[in-house]
């Protein structure tokens, strides 16, 4: 599942995307690419695999700890409230920065999210224009504004 | 009742004096009576005991006088025989009971006897031998004169007189009779025979003199002076005692010497009459009965006295009553009237009822309280002789008030004759008498068929409710039982009232209906209040079910305690079945309402998700191969793109229009001219651009509801007015604001193309349009969402047009109340 890599400021740097529909996980790798935003792109499609990925459980005991979650809310088996939750309390995980991308826009959603400490939560526009638009902001901001815990 | 103790006392007194005075008067009588009495009897004792003794003197006279013939025959023959004495006494001897015997003795011998059988012994039997009687026998000889003696007993049995006469011949006798005679103080010369003797019975001599045997008995007798001895003699009759008992004595004079008689009433001298205790009786009760009377004549008028004073102090209070009582009555007029129909008295009845005071009507004659037609008939006259002749006359007509108003009036009129009382009683029939006046009683009947004619009318109107209502009427008793069901109750219920009747009303019912009515009822009964509205199930007399909704109140008797109920009760049971049904359909309703709401949310959510990623890789596709396929891939990426895009608008549209929230709106006040100028505000550059004018009201109201979607409202007819505005002309858009009732109507006006009338509410259904996408783009959403929004609100919309000239949308919103329409706005930019 690995997006073939750019070089650039990105490069090197590892996410992991929690979404269940494929043609959504595509599109954030095709709307990254897009916005020239060149980093690992990992992919699992729900909140187990999720947890198994970031503990580095079978079958991903060869895969690197990621620096940035992209998690969808709404998945089978373990949705994303529980993987923030799981990780806000497990003390090895707790300081990975998670970014909510959701089609969700609902005000309650959005509270319950930084409520739970979430880092940030990001409404996916319907628009393709308006999402390249804010996966440059995100890559823009995360990559070079924000000082990650684990860089 | 007064009593004075000596009106106890006073006849006792007058009963004693007069039984005393009558006891005197009899012992003065009795005393008097006794006297009489005693007299009687002693003139009656010596009566007869002269009487017995003259009859004693005559025997035996009579029978001394044989011996006087047996001296007389011996003279003339001195040698005579025993036979032929025998014959001559026999004959001399006849006739003459009681001659025991007689006999002759010569020379003191007994020579001759009659009768001589059974008597042969005496003859020689020497009359001197005897020593008692010889000095007897000689003074007889010597003294020449008759000899009586006894009563002696005699051998032969009885008691007998023996007289002696000497027997004297004219010759010179024997020397010791010569010397005898001439020693008698009278004796003659001549020689003495003998002796002639005479044995007489002395009880046939006693029997005879009516001394023994005979007499009425009422008087005793007793004889002494045997041998002529007189009172110096032995008794030799009847009590010895009787002499020592004052007898009544006679002398019974003999030849020598006499006997005395005694005589004494049987059981001696009486000192009462015999008939003195039956008088003592008769007095006592005579002196009993004139004390009685005198008691009774003295106590009776005392009684009587007493009574009539009791009597007059009893008419009088009882006629006082009665005066205060005829005074009292207010609902009578009562009032007397003088023989010639002249008012004598008034009542306050009768002041209340006719009008007229006492002073006014005194004197005057009734024929005032008549109404002047039968005045004039002469009424008055003839009611009066109608009185008069029948005792009492009643009438029912109009009576005459003071003011000149009349009423209907029972009068009576009764004639008062002499010997009647005060209150004038019906005198039947007798006519004779000239009545003293009359007494009118007067009764307003005005009230009474007031009452009359309103019962009747509450009772009509009672049974018309009851006929034509549509509930059943009841009446039960304290316990719940009926007493009374209308006719109604039979198509209610199926059973007849007659059925019903008795019938406890809880036992109709399913029992856990009954339960609670039977705690309702006696839950009531104590409280005294009505029950209104109550909903229980009864079973018909089919078995099916009856919803019934009923409402009593209990029934009190004067002093409070409740004797029953009475109520109403009515069949609901179609209301129910409709109730019912429109709840279920109210709650599938509701329910539906909510799934489609939910439906909605969901399904814009939901398909929201596919179409981003169409519409994301439709773009996509065109922006990196765009120009590089042929013409055709090109449209074709065209039309999924615009489709793409129409359909997310649908699908907005959509979730706006599901998301309007169902439930009622804010109370807070919404400023509708706010509302405006944002909306207007939104179209600034567009209206500008197109050179349409925007004209808004000087004034607009605040109505409680939500700002935002008044503001939405607002935004969509104004955008609705600009998509379809007329080409032939400059775009005009007319807000305008006015009262209607207790609403504020607010208008939106166009000059643009116009809706044709049959379409006029098919613009406020969601999606529905008029034109093509191609003339005028849209979901067709804008009005539905309107009209969503003013009909959660409390407002109507709606909306008129003339095609080709131009639309109005109107738009009703209820007013706050009246202080809070808050200070006008101005709206005019």
């Amino acid at each position: 599942m690995d997006v073939p890599s750019v070089r650039d400021l990105s490069q090197g740097l590892n996410i992991l995307l929690v979404e269940d529909n494929p043609a959504d996980a595509r599109l954030v790798a095709e709307v990254m690419k897009e916005g020239r935003f060149h980093a690992v792109l990992h992919h699992v499609e729900d909140g187990v695999e999720a947890m198994a990925f970031l503990r580095q459980e079978p079958p991903f005991e060869n895969k690197p700890r990621p620096d940035l979650l992209l998690l969808d809310l709404n998945m089978p088996r373990k949705d994303g409230w529980e993987v923030l939750e799981e990780i806000r309390a497990d003390d090895a995980l707790a300081t990975l920065p998670v970014i909510i991308l959701t089609t969700s826009d609902v005000h309650s959603d959005v509270r319950r999210a930084y409520s739970r400490h979430a880092n940030c939560f990001l409404t996916k526009p319907v628009e393709l224009d308006e999402f390249i638009k804010m996966i440059t902001l995100l890559k823009d901001f995360w990559l070079t504004a924000v000082r990650l815990p684990g860089a | 009742m007064r009593r004075r103790p000596s009106d106890g006392l006073l006849p006792l007194i007058a009963a004693g004096l007069v039984i005393s005075m009558v006891l005197g008067g009899l012992l003065l009588i009795d005393g008097v009576e006794g006297g009489r009495y005693r007299e009687q009897s002693f003139a009656v004792t010596t009566q007869q005991a002269a009487a017995v003794r003259a009859r004693v003197e005559q025997s035996l006279n009579a029978r001394l006088f044989l011996v006087r013939s047996l001296v007389a025959m011996v003279r003339g023959n001195p040698e005579l025989t025993q036979g032929e004495f025998e014959e001559v006494a026999a004959a001399a001897a006849e006739g003459i009971s009681g001659v025991r015997g007689l006999a002759l003795a010569r020379n003191a011998i007994a020579t001759h006897f009659f009768p001589l059988a059974g008597n042969e012994q005496a003859i020689g039997h020497d009359l001197l031998a005897d020593p008692n009687r010889r000095g007897a026998i000689l003074e007889v000889i010597d003294r020449r004169r008759f000899l009586l003696q006894g009563p002696l007993p005699l051998l032969q049995g009885g008691e007998a007189v023996i007289g002696r006469l000497p027997v004297v011949l004219p010759d010179p006798g024997t020397p010791v009779v010569a010397r005898e005679a001439t020693s008698g103080s009278s004796a003659g010369s001549g020689r003495v025979w003998g002796l002639a003797v005479i044995i007489i019975d002395v009880e046939t001599i006693l029997r005879e003199a009516g001394v023994v045997g005979g007499g009425d008995g009422a008087v005793e007798f007793a004889l002494r002076g045997r041998d002529g001895l007189g009172a110096s003699g032995d008794v030799f009759l009847g009590r010895a005692g009787l002499f020592g008992e004052a007898p009544v004595l006679a002398d019974i004079t003999l030849p020598n010497g006499s006997w005395q008689l005694g005589a004494l009433p049987q059981g001696g001298w009486s000192r009462q009459s015999p008939h003195a205790t039956t008088l003592r009786l008769l007095g006592v009760a005579l002196a009993a009965a004139c004390g009685f009377a005198a008691w009774r004549l003295v106590r009776d008028p005392i009684c009587l006295r007493r009574d009539v004073a009791a009597a007059r102090e009893s008419v009088l209070v009882s006629e006082r009553r009665q005066s205060m009582l005829v005074e009292s009555v207010e609902d009578y007029a009562i009032y007397m009237l003088g023989a010639n129909g002249a008012v004598a008295s008034w009542n306050n009845g009768a002041f209340r009822i006719m009008g007229h005071s006492t002073e006014e009507v005194m004197g005057r004659s009734h024929a005032l309280f008549y109404p002047p037609d039968a005045a004039q008939a002469g009424l008055p006259e003839s009611e009066l002789a109608a009185a008069r002749r029948r005792g009492r006359h009643s009438v029912e007509r109009w009576h005459l008030r003071k003011d000149g108003t009349r009423f209907l009036g029972v009068t009576t009129i009764a004639a008062i004759r002499p010997g009647e009382g005060a209150g004038g009683g019906a005198g039947e029939g007798s006519g004779d008498a000239q009545p003293l006046g009359f007494s009118v009683v007067t009764h307003d009947l005005t009230q009474r068929i007031q009452i009359e004619s309103s019962l009747r009318e509450s009772n009509r109107r009672f049974h018309d409710i009851v006929g034509v209502a549509g509930e059943f009427i009841w009446e039960s008793d304290a316990k719940g039982r009926y007493t009374f069901v209308s006719e109604r109750v039979l198509d209610v219920l199926g059973h007849s009232p007659a059925e019903l009747l008795h019938c406890a009303m809880v036992d109709l019912m399913v029992p856990e209906d009954g339960v609670r009515v039977a705690a309702l009822l006696r839950d009531h009964a104590s409280t005294g209040r009505p029950f209104r509205h109550e909903e229980f199930r009864c079973l018909g007399k089919d078995g099916g079910m009856v919803w019934l909704w009923g409402s009593g109140i209990p029934v009190s008797r004067a002093d409070g305690e409740v004797i029953g109920f009475r109520g109403v009760a009515q069949d609901i049971s179609d209301q129910k079945l409709i109730e019912n049904r429109l709840r279920r359909t109210v709650e599938k309703l509701e329910r539906s309402n909510v799934e489609l709401t939910r439906f909605a949310e969901v399904a814009a959510h939901d398909l929201q998700e596919p179409l981003r990623i169409m519409v994301s890789y439709a773009d996509l596709l065109s922006r990196r191969y765009a120009g590089r396929m042929d013409k055709d891939a090109d449209d074709f990426l065209g039309f999924i793109v615009d489709s793409s895009v129409r359909m997310k608008s649908l699908i907005q549209d959509l979730l706006r229009y599901s998301l309007i929230e169902r439930s009622d709106p804010p109370a807070s006040l919404a400023d509708i001219g706010a509302c405006i100028r944002e909306a207007a505000a939104e179209f600034k550059d567009i209206v500008h651009a197109i050179g349409a004018r925007l004209e808004l009201p000087d004034w607009a109201p605040q109505v409680p509801g939500d700002v935002r979607q008044f503001t939405e409202v607002f935004r969509n007819l104004l955008a609705n007015a600009i998509e379809y505005r007329s080409p032939d002309r400059d775009l005009v858009i007319t807000v305008a604001v006015k009262p209607i009732g207790a609403a504020w109507e607010l208008s939106v006006t166009d000059n643009g193309i116009g809706i044709e009338h049959q379409y006029y509410h098919r613009i406020f259904v969601v999606f529905e349009r008029l034109h093509t996408q191609r003339t005028h783009p849209g979901t067709g959403i804008g009005l539905a969402i309107c009209k969503k929004i003013v009909e959660r609100h409390g407002g109507t919309m709606s909306v008129t047009s003339d095609p080709g000239i131009g639309s109005t949308f109107f738009l009703t919103l209820p007013a706050a109340a009246a202080d809070e329409h808050g200070a006008p706005v101005a709206l005019a930019e």
